[in-house]
């Protein structure tokens, strides 16, 4: 048994306690905060104008703190998108040599439109040839990165909404309303690679291309984040105080400063009723808005019942009020559906996981299509002992 | 006796199945004792008890009595939870979540009574199993009579049917055949003969199962 269970039922019990301790401090700083809260609730324009100072990450407030905005009506009438993806990174140890898969699932649920037809589906995609396994840069090819790990992340990014791009646009024939949903952010990261950066190019400008076909087709297209653990509004706030607790008015000399561990839900959460949704910021984001242009990233939080989400999406959907509007039922609708995330969400998920078997499968397929052209495909040492265990 | 039998329409899960040539399920799990197959529409697989058949490309034909539906979701990890709430119940359920038929499904198992290899009919098992992907219909009553009249051996196979409710499945077979071949009791007669013979052991049990087969059930 790899497990140390004695040192660690130890280790547990340490842990326990010290979690309870944090809850209780949560509880004493979340006071502290309200203060400050209040202080500024109705100063948010004041707050905006630091906002466009501040060198890091930053939520920009658009309108007073505490608004929230009570649910519009369900609509009955309306069709739901959603992509979700997943990869299969190149394995160094396999002897199948180097090749990446991407699964997206798409999802096209039409509500009250009894007339047409459900859409789950997946496709998958291999990339193998050199131009796939590496981003190189257009001006100088002898720089090159390999597409894996957090790139690969980013590539399944892109690929989730040109999906979601695909299924709009196809959707521009029909009358109902439609909503377009991919899971986590729209604010990806990907690493920097200077000089003249080829990556954040590359990937930022394929993206913010699948989001102006989104707008082309008049469909909102919303990122959703269950149980957000954003800090955009934090940052703000720790740019305002300078985060030095012992000097700071709202922390009262407390030995660390009360934002710490916090998050935005924490911030303006709280008052939210079920269904509610907060009002709207502005992403303030030097890696992204140089990229982004007219699809900058607003976001707002919703309360779900159980949990507060955040949604982000682009600009022009947050200045369209029936946009806004209509994705505010749809969402609603869509969560108590699926029991507190997104039905169509869900949906496109079952499609885009990809199965320990189906894992299994694809190697097999490919070691078999290797020793037909009389290639051996050998695992690393390494994996061989992992896959063999000798005594 | 009539009377009831002709109102003995096959039933399931409230949808009325009429006989026909058109397949009805796709075999997804195929063994020499029975198979499972998978309802081409959801809720809509043939009746506990019917006859249904597969054919192979190679003049056979594999006969089975259906034992057991189910309807599920479609991931072996995923399950059914209630969604009704307020007003929306039953069919609104469905017409609110219209993925639902796409993640569930319906499935049939059958157990093998028999098969025919050209115009020649065995009431044995067959010397292979039907293939997996294979279409499922349910017998046309012609198909349903013939195979009655050609023995009763089947009824043995489906006397010694593992996990399944044995005598509730002998009796269902029983009105179903009955209801197809429409022949004023004639049939539910000889097999009471033949299930007394196989059952002479055991007076109460083939008197509960022949007490089944006569009572007249309503179906709307």
């Amino acid at each position: 048994m790899p497990l140390d269970l004695l040192e660690l039922s130890t280790q547990v019990r340490q842990m326990g306690e010290l979690l309870a301790h944090r809850r209780s401090d949560e509880q004493r700083r979340l006071l502290l905060l309200d203060a400050m809260l209040t202080e500024y609730r109705d100063r948010w324009e004041e707050l905006a104008e630091l906002a466009e100072t501040v060198q890091e990450r930053v939520a920009v407030p658009t309108g007073p703190l505490d608004e929230r905005i009570p649910p519009p009506l369900r609509p009955s009438t309306y069709t739901a998108m959603a992509t979700d993806g997943a990869e299969i990174d190149p394995d160094r140890h396999g002897g199948s040599g180097d090749f990446y898969l991407i699964n997206i699932g798409r999802a096209r649920i039409p509500y009250g439109q009894p007339e047409r037809d459900v859409e789950l589906r997946s496709s998958s995609t291999l990339g193998y040839t050199d131009e796939d396994l590496y981003i190189v840069d257009p001006r100088d090819p002898r720089r090159q990165v390999p597409m894996r790990d957090r790139h690969l992340d980013a590539l399944r990014t892109v690929e989730e909404l040109r999906a979601l791009a695909e299924l709009a646009v196809d959707e521009v024939t029909n009358a109902a309303p439609a909503v377009a949903l991919v899971d986590g952010t729209l604010l990806f990261s990907v690493l920097e690679e200077r000089p003249r950066d080829f990556l954040r190019n590359r990937f930022y400008s394929d993206f913010v291309f699948q989001l102006e076909r989104l707008r082309r087709a008049k469909v909102p297209v919303a990122a959703y984040a269950s149980r957000s653990r954003g800090i955009d509004l934090v940052h703000l706030f720790r740019a305002i105080c300078g985060s030095t607790p012992l000097t700071c008015d709202a922390c009262r000399g407390a030995p660390a400063c009360a934002l710490r561990g916090m998050n935005d839900a924490n911030l303006v959460g709280r008052g939210l009723a079920r269904w509610d949704r907060s009002g709207l910021f502005r992403v303030r984001s030097n890696v992204h808005d140089p990229y982004y242009g007219v699809h900058r990233v607003f976001f707002f939080l919703l309360n779900t019942g159980d949990e507060i989400a955040r949604i982000e999406i682009p600009e022009w959907v947050a200045r369209d009020q029936a946009m806004l509007n209509l994705l505010h039922g749809a969402l609603v609708d869509q969560c108590a559906k699926g029991f507190g995330y997104p039905a169509v969400l869900a949906r496109a998920d079952d499609r885009a996981v990809i199965s320990l078997g189906d894992r299994g499968v694809l190697e097999q397929l490919v070691t078999q299509e290797l020793a037909r052209r009389g290639v051996v495909a050998r695992a690393s040492a390494k994996l061989v002992r992992k896959q063999v265990r000798t005594v | 006796m009539t009377d009831f039998l002709e109102r003995l329409v096959p039933h399931l899960n409230g949808r009325v199945h009429a006989p026909s040539s058109s397949p009805i399920g796709e075999i997804v799990e195929s063994s020499t004792t029975e198979f499972l197959a998978q309802a081409v529409e959801l809720d809509l697989a043939p009746p506990f008890g019917a006859l249904v058949e597969v054919a192979t490309d190679d003049a056979l034909t594999v006969y089975g009595v259906v034992a057991h539906v189910q309807t599920a979701g479609i991931d072996p990890g995923s399950r059914a939870i209630m969604r009704g709430h307020d007003d929306v119940r039953d069919e609104r359920i469905y017409q609110e979540n219209p993925d639902l038929p796409l993640v569930l499904r319906t499935t049939f198992r059958a157990i093998v009574v028999g098969f025919r290899v050209g115009q020649t009919l065995h009431q044995f098992l067959p010397p292979r199993p039907p293939r997996l992907h294979y279409s499922v219909s349910i017998c046309l009553p012609e198909t349903v009579h013939n195979f009655a009249a050609s023995s009763l051996d089947y009824l043995q196979a489906l006397l010694n049917a593992a996990e399944v409710p044995v005598d509730e499945l002998l009796a269902a077979n029983l009105r179903y055949t009955a209801a197809q071949i429409r022949d004023d009791g004639a049939f539910l007669q000889l097999a009471g003969r033949e299930l007394a013979q196989l059952l002479r052991a055991d007076y109460g049990r083939l008197t509960s199962i022949l007490r089944r087969c006569l009572a007249p059930i309503e179906v709307a």
